[in-house]
């Protein structure tokens, strides 16, 4: 679910949250602090460094210039997008990553419970989507066997598919709305990870605010992984050394395959930013500074930055 | 749900207390250390103004206990929302009527009994504001079979109070269909939302759920909770994890029912025990204030602002 909430506080904010991130650091703990004063060195050094895949990137229909937007902004960090899109944009969408394959890579938002959602699949897959995302807002739990089919077509063309996970945002707050975070708890996720294996299966916000929930799910299962987009980042600033709670079997014989075969836990993680182009580096910044607060080794981090889902996508170089 | 375990441990010391002979002041401070929390961090002086209790059950087994609730309420200047099983429903609307700043009706009635809904109105035509504690249901608490009664209490704008998190047991050799999983947190959210006129209090914070109900009420302006039960006792030695908890600023919160930015404005008082514990809980209560930094203007609300003006109740 594209975060509202994040983007606001960012563009009202930016100048302002590197202190406010140090004095919260400062309050929790020598790592946290020792992970924002390392932050604008880290950006700065790798602005333009490795290939960047961010999982979590809505394409956004009420902005004509969005495409050129996001280009921008790919070219500066060097991003490729999962571009998470309304089925009924997906032309414009199909025709931007035919010209743009390195940094554009088409995912189809559909409504599990729309009655002709195997159809849109199909033909989401005949234009050369690569996966679905974000499912969200669904009538059932995610796991309801009415949604089966399309795990099944998923399953079939080996599909990344993206799902909200954890507390979802409010739209309307005067009229009712059949909306309930409860249908999207990243346990489910696991039910569908097992039945559909080659699906690979990404949960977004992990599972905020379930989080222990969703790290032990990816550590039983090599195909399902969560991104840290949303307001999870920010929840946790001053004491983000609570993510290695949650990652914690780095190195123990505990987890099972992982990218690469990493050691580190955290390789279960991959890029999100559930933000518009410009937002993209304020998020790169809260993954950097959970990194130095858990020590992720390097191979890890890159990994999560982009290493995973290039593989996992066979993007070109 | 009425804290059997509270009560148990308060019945048992209390009345070992009682048995001292002690006057009513010293009993108060023994009971406090009797229920453990005089080692725990030292509240702040109380706020002035009217104190409102969302929880306070209707003990009918103690038969002075409206008398002795009002001498309560003139000591602290308190008002209660008194949660009455339904067969003692005229006694408190009596009451109420007597004493309109200091009594507020509100129906405990069980969400599955057939004649729910009616009972809802009858409730309503006697001047009840409200339903509370819903408790010990046979289904999870958003289940759409409890829809007509929710379609009811949003007609009359009442205000609907759930248990949430683990319940207490009152039966140990008895089987009995109960299950805290039916009253999580998480539940409340869904009722939230199909009912927007609605206004949902959960108690206790969704013990150990704690998370989930602070996610839910900054997501849903028609959320709150209280900190009653064990809450805050079994956080006592770590209040400041309710930061962690309540972490948001006004900048990241669309969903602000008020112009108060404070996170802990979601929160209201209730104490879920016996008349001579109210004040022990509240001193539970101005700890966590203590702890947290929570604004001056803020502390009023979550004691009593808050609940007046939803329950509209006079200055």
């Amino acid at each position: 679910m594209k975060n509202a909430v994040s983007r606001r506080i960012f563009l009202n904010t930016a100048a302002k949250t590197a202190a406010a991130i140090t004095a919260s650091a400062a309050f929790d703990g020598v790592a946290n602090a020792r992970a924002f004063n390392l932050l604008e060195e880290h950006v700065a050094i790798s602005a333009k460094s490795d290939r960047i895949v961010d999982i979590h990137t809505h394409f956004e229909p009420d902005n004509p210039k969005y495409i050129d937007d996001f280009l921008r902004m790919s070219d500066q960090l060097n991003v490729t997008a999962c571009m998470l899109t309304p089925f009924a944009n997906r032309k414009v969408v199909a025709e931007a990553a035919k010209k743009y394959p390195r940094q554009i890579v088409p995912f189809g938002y559909v409504d599990l419970d729309s009655p002709d959602v195997a159809k849109q699949v199909k033909e989401l897959h005949d234009l050369g989507y690569r996966g679905l995302g974000e499912l969200e807002f669904v009538k059932k739990l995610y796991n309801d066997p009415s949604y089966f089919p399309v795990y099944e077509l998923a399953n079939q063309y080996n599909w990344v598919v993206l799902f909200h996970t954890g507390i979802v945002l409010r739209a309307k707050f005067h009229e009712p709305e059949d909306v309930a975070s409860l249908r999207m708890r990243a346990i489910y996720l696991e039910e569908i990870a097992r039945r559909f294996p080659k699906t690979t299966v990404i949960g977004a916000h992990c599972g905020n605010p379930e989080y222990e929930w969703a790290a032990e799910i990816t550590r039983w299962n090599p195909n399902v992984f969560f991104d840290l987009s949303g307001s999870t980042l920010k929840k946790l600033r001053g004491r983000l050394t609570d993510v290695s709670k949650y990652f914690w079997w780095t190195n123990t014989d505990e987890g099972t395959e992982q990218p690469n075969n990493d050691p580190s836990a955290f390789t279960k993680l991959v890029f999100g930013s559930d933000t518009s182009p410009k937002e993209v580096e304020g998020i790169l910044t809260q993954y950097r500074a959970m990194f130095e607060a858990c020590g992720v080794p390097e191979s890890a981090r890159k990994l999560i930055l982009g290493g995973t889902l290039a593989k996992i996508l066979r993007l070109p170089e | 749900m009425k804290s059997s375990l509270s009560r148990r441990k308060f019945v048992t010391r209390a009345s070992m207390l009682t048995g001292l002979g002690l006057p009513w002041g010293k009993l108060n401070k023994s009971v406090a250390n009797a229920l453990s929390i005089a080692d725990e961090p030292r509240a702040s002086a109380l706020p002035a103004g009217r104190i409102v209790d969302m929880h306070v059950h209707y003990r009918h087994h103690e038969p002075k206990f409206l008398d002795t609730f009002l001498k309560l309420s003139d000591k602290l200047n308190l008002t209660g929302c008194i949660l009455t099983p339904f067969e003692h429903r005229k006694i408190v609307a009596d009451a109420a009527r007597q004493h309109p700043t200091k009594i507020i009706p509100f129906g405990a009635l069980h969400l599955d009994a057939p004649d729910v809904t009616k009972q809802i109105e009858e409730l309503h035509d006697i001047g009840y504001r409200g339903i509370g504690e819903i408790s010990s249901m046979q289904r999870n608490c958003s289940d759409s079979v409890y829809f007509p009664v929710f379609e009811l209490a949003s007609k009359y704008k009442w205000i609907l109070m759930f248990h949430t998190g683990i319940v207490g047991r009152d039966k140990f050799d008895d089987p009995s269909n109960v299950a805290s999983g039916r009253m999580r947190p998480i539940y409340l959210e869904e009722i939230a939302r199909q009912f927007p006129k609605l206004t949902i209090l959960g108690a206790h914070l969704g013990n150990p759920e704690y998370e989930w109900a602070a996610e839910v009420t900054r997501w849903n302006p028609n959320v709150y909770f209280d900190l009653s039960g064990t809450t805050l006792a079994k956080m006592a030695g770590r209040l400041n994890d309710f930061r962690k908890m309540f972490w948001w600023t006004d900048q990241e919160w669309e969903a602000q029912p008020t112009d108060d930015p404070s996170p802990y404005s979601k929160i209201v008082f209730g104490t879920d025990t016996g008349t001579p514990n109210i004040e022990a809980v509240l001193e539970r209560y101005l700890a966590m204030f203590e702890a947290c930094d929570v604004p001056e203007r803020t502390r009023k609300m979550i004691l009593g602002g808050t609940l007046s003006k939803m329950l509209n109740l006079p200055d």
